[in-house]
């Protein structure tokens, strides 16, 4: 028999990979950043600076990015879909407040067929009315399916709650948008801001030469600036929605925080992973684990363009929602008056040591964390220097940063649900 | 090619290593061979409620999460009605934290009434979540018993109803624990940064000594071949009448099952598949469409499933369906839409061969399907399909004696 009470020895893993990319300007002025080594499956990232920051009528951007692979003077949407798919190459579009970003996924040895194809798509998009007018359709149809879900609601009322519902991160789509929305609004944007706003790419394997040259045909107009959008206007700050027949009740609980770029930043990211970041947190520990609540709860930081909020996110036994909700205070009362102890400490600084090791394990996440670098415009060593404030952090420290920056009186609380 | 070690302990535990010097992190992995197919169908979501009780510790660690929180890692696990897998990722010098933990919860896990009662809480807050609070979130509760009368099947992971959930016992929780969860029912992979020499050494050290027990030789009613169409037809409060329709198709480790994911991929998987351009494109009666096979270790079922633009009578819409089933059926597909669903497959397998988790659970999943090293020839197996095979299943499957449909339907 083996001593099963010895705990095996652990290290800490503090050491990260290098970044290893090439980075060249085009002379259009793009920025590529190729990683140096091969790889058999290749990941590729367009960044076009017109995110809906940029945009004058809301839902223009949303629109533009579904509908970029639906035509080109030459191509019907079939046809563009079809070619990428037979070099089982795939898509992804995102919009973002700051970018539009046309991500590919193919094997390395048709590469330069897709991406000469892409590009091809890319600079001659033309959407058919027929195409603009089915997306208005399914998109009116799936804002009803998700008008009937509580955490739907409780995301779009906070985030109007947060920033004003005539701010870019504080508004939604209502159907009435989506009637006012015009092919004409969606294509202008597209050779008024898209064409112009090729700003980065960013590879895990080295692209053929030949790529370079086709990236070079985008002309990168610096001129596009965001538009003027209105302040921050906060609404009403505690809100309970009411919700008929909901099981659930979707909370939805937060306010502003301090960037990446902060000083306080490890601390605050340390604080928000003990309090809610973890399978191991403090409200998974008591709303989950001891009162049987909640599948799930959690909190985190998420960043915008120059700003960021926490947020506190779970949906809960209706009966429980109040209850719930006072003990998300009581437990950051808990992190302002009591210290924590060196073991939970020690078990959180361990745990996101964890989790940055595994951010940068494999070509596509240290893409992701490079990505991460030219979004924020972080240092290269900022990862490193992140670990290693995180190891020198102590108990004084996390209870400051919780006296510092969790004031309930700033806290926005959303409740959906039946009351 | 993805190169790996086998060996098997005394305790009848099947290990698989998998070496891979690219990562700094080791993956341990243990499948259990229980699923919810191994319910009783007056006590059903127990075997995805069992899985909850895992977390709650064991003789020697009182909580199975912090001691791997802090060796820095990051675990988690599910249940199918096939299997229950669990699965841990960590910096691979800390590789017997995991073994530890995971040793001793399948030896000696602590059940106590505190930590049954709050997962009974949390199951029935995830049933109510995922299933019961979501437009469209009940659609598979309705559907399994339609097109399953006899197979377990019939219900789904999460239980037939909350009712099983709360009835369950401490003392069944004992005999679920002691009949599934022993080395002789388990296969565990251990991959990443870790030489063969340490990983034989290390799970000799923690698992050789807990005692062998029964093999689930999964022998379960079978399903009778369905000779006439079944149908149900159910009012929600949802904005769309959704349409589905199942066909009885082959086991996830039949030969055609890789002529089946090619004929799901040609119907519905992509933007060019045909359903989505037919019948959203080009006649407009659906929002959305998709097909795909359920991969079930027994006998599965083949899913072509859609929502409907309001106005759009289903009648219509579902004779839609069949006319391009029909289509499949009567004619051979051109070489080049083959090619299309093959080559996006290599993609697929490409992507999957990137992370070592992702390969950790495939080397589990093959072994227990009866053959590693199948998690090598699927490429090979991809390309040896053709358009008539695919043609020739086609015509297998899609008879209307063969399909269940649910229409669940818009209240107007």
């Amino acid at each position: 028999m083996i001593n099963r009470t010895l705990v095996p020895d652990t290290i800490i893993p503090s050491a990260l990979p290098k970044f290893s990319f090439n980075t060249t300007v085009l002379p259009n002025g793009v920025q590529l950043y190729e990683a140096k080594e091969h790889e058999e499956l290749v990941r590729v990232a367009f960044y076009f600076k017109c995110g809906s920051l940029y945009s004058k009528k809301k839902g223009q951007v949303s629109a533009l990015s579904k509908l970029l692979l639906s035509g080109t003077s030459k191509l019907k949407s079939y046809s563009i879909q079809e070619e990428l798919d037979f070099y089982g190459a795939y898509t992804d579009i995102e919009n973002g407040y700051e970018h539009v970003s046309v991500t590919l996924f193919c094997v390395n040895h048709h590469v330069e067929k897709i991406i000469t194809f892409m590009i091809q798509v890319l600079r001659d998009v033309q959407i058919p009315q027929v195409e603009f007018d089915l997306f208005r359709n399914k998109s009116l149809e799936n804002l009803k399916v998700s008008q009937q879900k509580t955490s739907y609601h409780a995301r779009r009322l906070f985030m109007e709650s947060l920033y004003g519902s005539e701010h870019p991160y504080g508004r939604s789509m209502s159907a009435e948008d989506y009637q006012n929305l015009t092919l004409t609004d969606v294509q202008n944007y597209y050779s008024d801001y898209f064409l112009g706003s090729l700003d980065h790419i960013i590879s895990n394997t080295p692209l053929p030469k030949s790529a370079h040259a086709l990236f070079n045909k985008f002309t990168h107009d610096t001129t596009i600036e965001p538009f003027n959008v209105s302040s921050i206007k906060e609404g009403e700050k505690i809100i309970q929605y009411p919700f008929k027949d909901a099981v659930q009740a979707s909370l939805f609980l937060g306010m502003p925080c301090i960037t990446r770029n902060d000083v306080d930043y490890p601390a605050w990211s340390l604080l928000i992973t003990l309090f809610g970041g973890y399978f191991g947190s403090r409200l998974m520990k008591n709303i989950r684990e001891d009162k049987g609540y909640t599948y799930g709860i959690g909190a985190g930081t998420h960043h915008l363009p120059d700003s960021a909020y926490l947020s506190i996110r779970s949906d809960v036994k209706n009966e429980a929602s109040q209850d719930c909700i006072n003990e998300i205070y009581k437990e950051i009362a808990r992190l302002k008056e009591e210290l924590i102890t060196e073991e939970e400490l020690n078990t959180v600084k361990n745990y996101m040591l964890g989790s940055v090791q595994r951010s940068f394990d494999g070509s596509l996440s240290l893409g992701d964390r490079f990505k991460t670098i030219i979004d924020h415009n972080l240092d290269l060593d900022y990862y490193h220097h992140y670990n290693q404030q995180i190891l020198t952090l102590s108990k004084d420290d996390i209870q400051k940063t919780a006296i510092k920056y969790l004031d309930t009186n700033n806290l926005h609380v959303i409740s959906v649900g039946t009351y | 090619m993805l190169a790996y070690d086998t060996f098997t302990l005394a305790n009848g535990l099947k290990v698989i290593h998998h070496l891979d010097e690219k990562t700094p992190l080791a993956v341990v992995n243990i499948l259990y061979n229980v699923g919810a197919r191994d319910e009783n169908e007056s006590l059903t979501g127990i075997a995805h409620l069992f899985e909850h009780l895992m977390f709650g510790g064991s003789k020697n660690a009182e909580s199975y999460d912090e001691p791997l929180q802090r060796a820095s890692g990051e675990n988690n696990a599910f249940t199918s009605n096939d299997i229950t897998n669990y699965y841990v990722t960590l910096p691979a010098e800390n590789l017997e934290t995991a073994l530890w933990l995971e040793s001793d919860r399948m030896f000696q896990l602590n059940l106590t009434p505190k930590t049954l009662e709050v997962q009974q809480g949390v199951v029935k807050e995830e049933f109510k979540q995922r299933y019961l609070n979501q437009p469209y979130g009940d659609l598979w509760l309705y559907f399994r018993p339609l097109a399953y009368t006899t197979h377990p099947y019939r219900w789904a992971t999460i239980g037939k109803e909350l009712s099983h959930i709360e009835n369950f016992t401490l003392v069944e929780a004992d005999s679920f624990y002691k009949r599934f969860y022993n080395p002789s029912n388990a296969i565990l992979v251990v991959a990443g940064n870790v030489s063969f020499k340490s990983c034989k050494e290390l799970v000799t050290k923690w698992f050789g000594e807990i005692p062998e027990g029964e093999i689930n030789k999964n022998t379960y009613p079978q399903e009778p071949l369905q000779t006439e169409p079944r149908r149900l037809e159910v009012d929600k409060e949802v904005p769309m009448t959704s349409i589905s329709l199942g066909f009885h198709c082959g086991a996830r480790s039949d030969d055609d099952f890789y002529s089946l994911d090619l004929l799901s991929d040609m119907l519905g998987a992509s933007a060019s598949s045909r359903l989505h351009q037919k019948l959203v494109k080009e006649q407009q009666l659906f929002a959305d469409i998709a097909a795909y096979s359920t991969e079930s270790l027994d006998r599965g079922l083949f899913i072509v499933s859609g929502r409907i633009f309001p106005g759009i009578d289903p009648k219509m819409a579902e004779s839609a369906i069949w006319e391009e089933l029909t289509a499949f059926k009567n004619e051979i597909p051109e070489l080049r839409e083959w090619q299309k669903v093959v080559n996006k497959k290599l993609t697929v397998l490409k992507y999957m061969e990137l992370d070592v988790l992702n390969k950790a659970m495939n080397l589990a999943l093959f072994t227990h399907l009866g053959d590693t090293n199948k998690i090598n020839t699927e490429e090979a197996a991809f390309l040896a399909t053709s358009p008539q095979s695919i043609h020739t299943l086609a015509n297998q499957l899609f008879q209307e004696s063969n399909c269940s449909t649910l229409v669940y339907k818009a209240k107007t």
